[in-house]
């Protein structure tokens, strides 16, 4: 097990694309980091530079203290899940998870003891002689896993793993995954564009956009305290309210209100996630009508329209008291809105 | 890799660089030996071709049939000095056994033949063995090894041979000083060895690079990559130059100069060979049936599309017929000539049976001027129905259903069906077979090589069989070159046609 | 529908004629193999053999050494085959999945050669083997075509369809650049190396101008030079010539029917060469 750490990572592409810009981050023994953010982000060029696949344009990678960043990716002792697992259709599982000690030049009775272990940790003991073609979704997956674990890499890297699975297995394969972190106690990086996976499996989570890494943390303090617009609209489902306003110091004004200490006066965007919105009376409070109730049992969603324009999501406890149609009073609890500038998006409080 | 594996593989290369050069040396002074000593490849060309030999035993014409018949069984009489191979040399008749000549390798030079590419064999292969450390590796090592060993022997013992052979012939023949015009200029023993070497070091190459590409830490990818893509490209690279590229070049440079196996100057003549190409009305006439040959395509290929009609619906047994129509393409095109000369025999064959049966007269389909061309142009035709009828039939295919009922429903009828429809979306597969047919067309040699000879009265005399008699029959290589020349530039101008008509690579077609 | 019923008719017609016009002649080779020397002779040919007479295979076989001619056109096609796959696998690979220094003008030259007729280079070529002192030998009948550029090209193609995830995945488990190649990379490509393999099996059989030149001792003779010169000496023997005839065709036939497939996809990326 090693640390990751990447210091002032830049990769620039042919025609004058830039996939990372200037990106520094570590991964802490043992820990799992999960890089989110929407496509083309960055994140996968960092995941193939760690690995070895492509090569910095400039900028360090380093694991375990080793600087690796120009070794081919056979000595860097790193191993990654493929999105679409990548395992060797001509080979049987059991000659995929042993693929890397073969040609390690493992001895074959400590190759085989191996290859065995791998696969009843991952339960797949029983189809060791069936080829990828044979197996199902979730199946190749834990396949392709045993692949990565079976040599004890000094670093797991996973890139989108779970994306190709269907909604059940992939709730089942996230808590596996955080078990077998937990297990082996790896050092894990851990790649998706969807952040729920994010904040479910990683203790830390990096939030990323046009190469640069926007925010890094556990993954709370990325949803209580994001540091950019951009931050607090990637995190959380449904997304963070927003409207536009300005800041007089103490106060956000525009088509919601409420306290903010920020210094400045200044055009502002103030977001409030929907459990922070609380609706009542239409007095002393901005009104909106209620465009769409979904109930979801323990909570319900409530869609609604501002006067003034904007829309807005509620997440309030239980059955909704309002209905599609009634004109309701909207305020922001307490502390709990955030504002940012208007022109960067960054943090204002 | 080990500190111990890398001593190992840099004795090991050490010592192959050392065979290389050892190699290259002793050819080197093999070359300077053998302008002085008789070469006996250079004697049987003189016995093959028209020149007459110096001070040969009198009673003895040279000419073509004529010749140092090394290809007879040598016979291998055990001297006092090793092995002497001997083989008869006949008289013009091919009849009379009139003297032998006799290959014999001193031990020195037996040894060196085996011994040395044994060596670097060895070397080779031992290098092999480091570089790629596996079961395969090993194997691949193996063959390596011994492709070279073979390479190497039959490369050092055919020029050891022959320049024994010349020494052994020249108390035989007689005058030792007249046969000193005949040395040999091609130096091949050094030459074959030089490819062997430059071979060898193309391999070792292509193998470090490999290797180092997968070992070299703190290197750029980038380098790293280049290098060890080359050492992928690096063999047919090498064939390539070799064998294509430096043909293409040498066949310019022929066309412009005299090519005399004999004579040891080979002067600029510029246009000269292509002047006397033009003048021969030989070339015109090849040049012709070549053209007139090549209309096969067009015809074939209405028959083709017709049948591609016809066979355009769900019919049970297609597969089958899809492989029976390429019977004619991969079968042997010599026992498809014999069996297309034995149907179109004039008193025997199974056609002018089925004429004869309908009253018709007789016609000597290959011994008739007239006939002769078409006859080889329907052989052809029907070897290429079957591919053109399938090529057309997955172009019909490929028109979607819905464009011909549209075309139903506007109350088209089936003519303009075909006119205004199907026709022009097979434009693209008509222009590409219409082009690699007669480029395909303008390689053919078996079928007249097999069934006419080019004749009867040069009816069905084609470049290609016009360039392989010039050269090899009249050894005349530099008209040869021409005559290649104007194919060359013949078919360039139809592949550019080609390429120009699909777009994008033209792997792609 | 009378009018499709008519249709499909015509259609079987066609496909019988057609077939027949193309196994007809192969058929005559067999049924004249098997006829008496002199049985061929009469007016009108008899279609069958009276009695069919297998002993033309053996006479024939034996009249000339074939076994030779046989075991040369085997190491032909062994050489052709074994070059061909392999350096059209190597460099296919090094274009389709490596970017390096200089790949753009040399696949330029590739391009290039893939349009040079090689039947126009007869003369140079021969005089390089010969100026190599491989005329009349094993390395000079097999040279010239160990490397097609039309199987570099079909396996780039073929490269490029392929995902490069499992070679990345390779990579990561620890294999060097060539384990990527030759224990993922070529297995993935086993159908396009049996289309290149079969295509240069089938022109190497079929080859008869160069051999002709280049091994002119009756010991390198290949089969089909074997057979063009006992179509010279037993010119009057049909049955012979017709019996040595069906022996060259069997080992294509025979190659051929396993590797359809193989065939028809050799055929959909550009056919005849």
């Amino acid at each position: 097990m090693a640390a990751l750490s990447l210091s002032r990572l830049v990769k620039h592409f042919a025609g004058g694309v830039i996939g990372v810009d200037d990106v520094t981050l570590t991964v802490g023994d043992g820990a799992f980091t999960a890089l989110v953010g929407p496509s083309g982000c960055g994140k996968t060029t960092i995941l193939r530079c760690v690995a070895g696949l492509e090569e910095p344009t400039s900028g360090e990678v380093r694991i375990g203290g080793r600087d690796v960043t120009w070794l081919p990716p056979r000595d860097r002792d790193v191993a990654m899940v493929f999105q679409n697992y990548a395992l060797y259709p001509h080979l049987t599982v059991a000659e995929n998870i042993g693929f890397p000690l073969k040609v390690r030049k493992t001895a074959p009775v400590e190759a085989a003891r191996r290859v065995r272990q791998a696969a009843e940790l991952l339960e797949i003991g029983a189809l060791l002689d069936r080829k990828p073609a044979q197996l199902s979704g979730g199946q190749r997956q834990r396949a392709a896993l045993a692949r990565a674990l079976v040599r004890e890499p000094a670093l797991f890297l996973f890139d989108e793993p779970l994306s190709n699975l269907d909604a059940q297995v992939r709730a089942q394969t996230r808590a596996e995954l955080v078990a077998l972190h937990r297990r082996l106690g790896a050092t894990m990086l851990y790649v998706t564009h969807d952040q729920v996976e994010a904040m479910t499996m990683a203790q830390s989570v990096a939030v990323m956009a046009g190469g640069r890494v926007l925010q890094e943390g556990p993954p709370m303090a990325l949803y209580r305290e994001p540091a950019s617009l951009a931050v607090a609209r990637f995190i959380g489902s449904p997304s963070i309210n927003t409207v536009a306003g300005r800041t007089t110091g103490t106060r956000f004004e525009g088509a919601l209100a409420c306290d903010a200490r920020v210094g400045a006066c200044t055009a502002a965007v103030l977001a409030v996630r929907p459990e922070h919105l609380v609706l009542g009376p239409a007095i002393d409070a901005s009104r909106a009508s209620v465009v769409l109730v979904e109930p979801l049992g323990p909570e319900s969603l409530v869609r609604l329209r501002l006067r003034s324009g904007e829309d807005l999501v509620a997440r309030v406890p239980g059955e909704a008291s309002c209905r599609m149609g009634d004109e309701v009073g909207v305020r922001v609890a307490p502390g709990a809105g955030l504002c940012f500038r208007a022109g960067d998006g960054a943090r204002l409080a | 890799m080990t500190a111990a594996h890398r001593r190992v593989a840099v004795l090991l290369v050490a010592v192959w660089a050392a065979a290389s050069v050892g190699v290259a040396w002793r050819a080197l002074r093999g070359l300077d030996r053998s302008a002085r000593s008789h070469e006996a490849l250079a004697l049987a060309r003189t016995l093959r071709g028209t020149t007459p030999v110096p001070a040969w035993p009198a009673g003895l014409t040279s000419g073509d049939s004529m010749a140092v018949r090394t290809e007879e069984t040598p016979l291998v009489v055990r001297g006092r000095s090793g092995e002497l191979i001997t083989a008869p040399v006949k008289d013009a008749d091919d009849w009379d056994i009139v003297g032998a000549v006799g290959v014999a390798a001193r031990w020195r030079e037996r040894a060196a033949a085996v011994a040395l590419p044994l060596a670097a064999a060895f070397a080779l292969g031992a290098m092999l063995l480091v570089a790629v450390p596996t079961v395969a590796g090993s194997g691949a090592a193996a063959l390596a090894a011994g492709a070279a060993a073979i390479l190497g022997s039959a490369a050092l013992t055919t020029g050891v041979r022959l320049r024994a052979a010349a020494e052994a012939l020249a108390p035989a023949g007689g005058d030792a000083a007249s046969l000193d015009r005949l040395a040999l200029r091609e130096p091949s023993l050094a030459l074959a060895t030089l490819a062997l070497v430059l071979l060898a070091a193309c391999a070792a190459v292509a193998i470090g690079a490999v290797r180092w590409h997968a070992d070299t830490a703190g290197r750029p990818v980038r380098v790293r990559e280049t290098l060890g893509a080359w050492g992928f490209i690096a063999p047919s690279l090498v064939h390539l130059a070799v064998f294509t590229i430096a043909p293409v070049a040498f066949l310019l440079w022929i066309s412009v100069h005299d090519w005399d196996l004999l004579a040891s100057d080979r002067p600029f003549v510029g246009l000269a060979h292509f002047r006397e190409l033009g003048a021969d009305p030989l070339f015109w006439r090849a040049l012709r049936n070549g053209l007139v040959y090549a209309l096969y395509v067009p015809v074939t290929m209405v028959a083709a599309l017709a049948a591609a009609l016809l066979l355009d619906q769900p019919l049970r047994g297609i597969k089958v017929l899809r492989v029976v129509v390429f019977l004619p393409y991969v079968a042997s095109t010599v026992a498809v000539a014999l069996v297309w000369q034995w149907l179109l025999h004039r008193d025997f064959g199974l056609l002018n049976a089925a004429l004869a049966a309908m009253h018709l007269p007789r016609v000597d389909w290959l011994g008739n001027p007239a006939t002769a061309l078409p006859a080889l142009m329907l052989v052809s035709a029907w070897g290429q129905l079957g591919y053109m009828m399938v090529v057309y039939l997955a172009g019909l295919q490929a028109i979607p259903a819905s464009l011909l009922e549209a075309a139903r429903l506007d109350g088209a009828d089936a003519w303009q069906r075909f006119r205004l429809v199907l026709w022009p979306m097979l434009r693209p597969v008509s222009t590409y077979l219409l082009l690699t047919g007669i480029i395909w067309s303008f390689h053919g040699f078996t079928l007249v090589y097999v069934m006419t000879e080019g004749g009867p009265a040069h009816a069905t005399d084609v470049l290609v069989y016009r360039i392989y008699q010039t050269a090899w029959e009249f050894r005349r290589f530099d008209v040869a070159a021409a005559m290649s020349v104007v194919l060359c530039l013949l078919l360039l101008a139809l592949t550019a046609l080609q390429w120009r008509t699909v777009k994008g690579e033209p792997a792609d077609a | 529908m009378p009018d499709r019923r008519a249709r499909q008719a015509l259609g079987y017609a066609a496909a019988f004629v057609l077939a027949l016009l193309m196994v007809a002649p192969f058929l005559w080779m067999l049924s004249t193999a098997l006829m008496d020397e002199f049985e061929v002779y009469q007016a009108p040919p008899p279609l069958l053999p009276a009695a069919p007479r297998f002993a033309n295979f053996p006479e024939a076989l034996t009249a000339l050494p074939f076994t030779l001619y046989f075991r040369n056109s085997l190491i032909l096609a062994a050489a052709t085959v074994a070059g061909q796959v392999i350096t059209a696998a190597m460099a296919g690979y090094a274009f389709a999945r490596h970017r390096f220094a200089g790949r753009t003008p040399l696949f330029a030259v590739y391009l290039g050669t893939l349009m040079i007729p090689g039947i126009a280079l007869l003369v140079p070529r021969f005089l390089i083997v010969d100026a190599m002192g491989l005329v009349d030998t094993v390395a000079g009948l097999v040279s010239v075509e160990l490397v097609a550029a039309w199987g570099i090209f079909l396996m780039r193609q073929y490269f490029l369809s392929l995902p490069r995830d499992m070679e990345d995945a390779a990579r990561l488990d620890g294999a060097s650049e060539w384990q990527v190649f030759t224990r993922v990379a070529l297995p993935l490509a086993r159908p396009a190396l049996a289309t290149v393999a079969l295509f240069a099996f089938i022109d190497a059989w079929k080859a008869l101008l160069w051999p002709l030149i280049v091994a002119r001792s009756p010991n390198l003779r290949v089969v089909e030079a074997g057979v063009a010169s006992f179509h010279g000496m037993y010119y009057a023997n049909w049955p012979w010539q017709m019996a040595a005839a069906v022996a060259a065709l069997v080992p294509v036939l025979v190659v051929f029917l396993v590797a359809q497939k193989a065939f028809l996809r050799g055929l959909a990326f550009g056919g005849f060469k």
